[in-house]
């Protein structure tokens, strides 16, 4: 584990481009101090001997859970439509992205 | 017959389905009871005034028809406002979901239609259920009703209050990492995080999925215990809902505590512990003991990296569930874009508030190239630890006690602007999400300031029935006091 005080504004900047969040200048240097702590405070994990040790996703042990193919209908696509930020007729409206 | 609103919901169930009362009396009751006490309080979001009135009127109709009432019989529940109910506004207490209609029922809220209950109301919480106290609603902060000036917890703060205020006998919540448990103690209440996959979140917006889990709050195990009853059970439109889960549960006290093997975990009785809540929680084994248990010192080594592997995993399934909201098909979308880069960017950063974007970004980070190993699969594997440990534990005892929270219910704004202090508010609820077992929090006393203080004891995985005839055993002893 890297150590954390080493992130620096530009590491912010460049994970909330990935993560498809615009951040003001204000928010960035908070985001940063704050982030500093944060992984210094999870950076004990990195103590912890992890060797052999099988990684947990499901605590379950739940693999695929299969069913059958079928359609079902929804009827309730006005419903879906009518929560969006625009429409135009049944159609989700986006501006236009493709010159 | 008169105080409606302090009836038990067993109680109300009963004399709905006898006709001793009607649904209507008992709705208009606790919409009453919200005129006065919310104003002060502030935990919902929206009050559902006619829908509930027009539900209550159907019920007392069936039964005027001579038809049989479901389990919950004209029982009012706030439901949390991350759970779905058709055609009803849920937000998850954030601005990017401000105005969104659920387009259908979650399996939970079709489960409480069919047995007669009354949703009344949808509760406030942390923003997407990422809090401990309830100050990261974008809307407003809900008060904890046994003293306005301190936080009802989180992040299920607004259904804790609603029922600790009897503006509702039951409420449903969501726990990822404690947020039924630690308002529940924050509130004196009764909350459960059932064993994972025992409930249904189909409809309930996801946070974190291998840990989020769908439970019951109530002011009586008895009334938890019938809540989960009518909710809990596999769901073929939840793949992780496990194939094995029960739908009975009675909340009656257990017959015979001689024998049974309680571990106090070392870990959870550290430094750092309010004095008041250990001697509370102590005194609630203490009864279990003089009751024939046999109570027994443990250690779960890895307790104290449960906090750090929870804020890996947390905020990394948060940044994959979260990446839906963009602006296109739901919710707030920003103005004047020029690209669709732009779009998404810019409404995902107006619409979430800052706790929201800290943990995306934290996941974001957890799982970015070249950082996965260290974060994001160093965490699973002392998760799988962290389990062992309770695996381990439970071979030589039947139940875990231990405080629910380190603290009684603080001041709001103590907390806030730390945001590894607010973290380790969970930090003895976490460990039973990552493991995925049953626990529930109980109140076992008041502190000088007369604030809850919560026992939480946990049981293997699939033990939540009698992991609550054990709370119903220490809840006759504790004789917790109603709030006025």
């Amino acid at each position: 584990m890297e150590k954390a005080s080493s992130i620096t504004e530009e590491d912010v900047r460049k994970i909330a481009s990935l993560a498809k969040l615009s951040l003001s200048p204000d928010e960035i240097s908070r985001y940063q101090s704050q982030f500093v702590k944060i992984l210094d405070s999870i950076a004990e994990l990195s103590r912890l001997n992890v060797e052999n040790v099988p990684p947990t996703s499901s605590v379950l042990g739940l693999k695929n859970a299969f069913r059958e193919d079928q359609a079902i209908p929804f009827e309730k696509n006005q419903a879906l439509i009518d929560n969006a930020p625009e429409k135009d007729g049944p159609f989700f409206k986006v501006p236009k992205i493709i010159e | 017959m008169k105080n409606i609103i302090s009836l038990s919901a067993s109680k109300i169930a009963e004399e709905v389905s006898s006709g001793n009362l009607k649904a209507e009396e008992v709705v208009q009751a606790h919409l009453e009871r919200i005129k006065t006490e919310d104003p002060k309080v502030r935990a919902f979001i929206t009050v559902l005034e006619e829908n509930a009135l027009a539900a209550a009127r159907e019920i007392d109709s069936k039964r005027s028809h001579g038809k049989k009432l479901g389990k919950l019989a004209g029982v009012p529940v706030a439901v949390k406002d991350n759970i779905l109910v058709e055609g009803v506004e849920t937000t998850c207490a954030s601005k990017i979901l401000k105005g969104f209609k659920a387009p259908y029922d979650a399996t939970i809220t079709q489960k409480l239609k069919k047995e007669d209950a009354v949703i009344i109301g949808k509760t406030n919480l942390d923003e997407f259920a990422m809090g401990s106290s309830n100050e990261n609603s974008a809307f407003f902060k809900t008060k904890n009703p046994w003293n306005l000036e301190t936080v009802p917890g989180g992040s299920s703060g607004g259904s804790a209050a609603a029922v600790a205020a009897r503006m509702a006998p039951l409420s449903l919540a969501s726990d990822t990492g404690g947020s039924i448990r630690q308002p529940a103690s924050f509130c004196g209440l009764v909350g459960v995080k059932p064993t994972y996959g025992a409930v249904s979140r189909y409809g309930l917006i996801a946070f974190a999925s291998s840990l989020d889990q769908i439970g019951p709050m109530a002011r009586s195990v008895e009334d938890a215990a019938l809540l989960l009853s009518s909710i809990a059970g596999h769901d073929p439109k939840d793949s992780t809902s496990a194939p094995q889960a029960q739908n009975r549960f009675s909340g009656k006290p257990l017959e015979n505590v001689r024998g049974l093997k309680i571990g106090i975990p070392r870990e959870y009785f550290a430094e750092g512990l309010d004095p008041e809540v250990r001697k509370s929680v102590w005194n609630a084994v203490d009864y279990l003991k003089t009751l024939g248990a046999e109570v027994k010192d443990v250690t779960l080594p890895h307790t104290s990296y449960a906090v750090a592997t929870y804020y890996i995993i947390a905020p990394s399934e948060a940044a994959s569930n979260l990446a839906r909201f963009d602006g296109v098909r739901y919710g707030y979308r920003a103005q004047n874009i020029k690209s669709l880069s732009e779009l998404y960017e810019k409404s995902r950063g107006e619409g979430f508030g800052p706790e929201v974007k800290r943990r995306i970004m934290l996941g974001t980070y957890a799982l970015s190239s070249g950082y996965y190993d260290a974060y994001y699969n160093r965490a699973q594997k002392a998760r799988t630890l962290i389990a062992r440990d309770f695996e381990n534990v439970f071979k030589e005892v039947d139940f875990l006690a231990t405080p629910t929270a380190p603290s009684v219910a603080f001041k709001f704004g103590e907390k806030s602007a730390d945001p590894v202090a607010m973290y380790l508010s969970d930090i003895f609820t976490i460990p039973s999400n990552l493991a995925g077992n049953a626990s529930l929090s109980i109140p076992c006393g008041l502190n000088k300031d007369h604030l809850p203080i919560g026992l939480q004891l946990i049981a293997p995985a699939f033990e939540d029935e009698k992991l609550l005839a054990l709370a119903a055993t220490v809840e006759k002893a504790v004789n917790f006091p109603q709030l006025n």
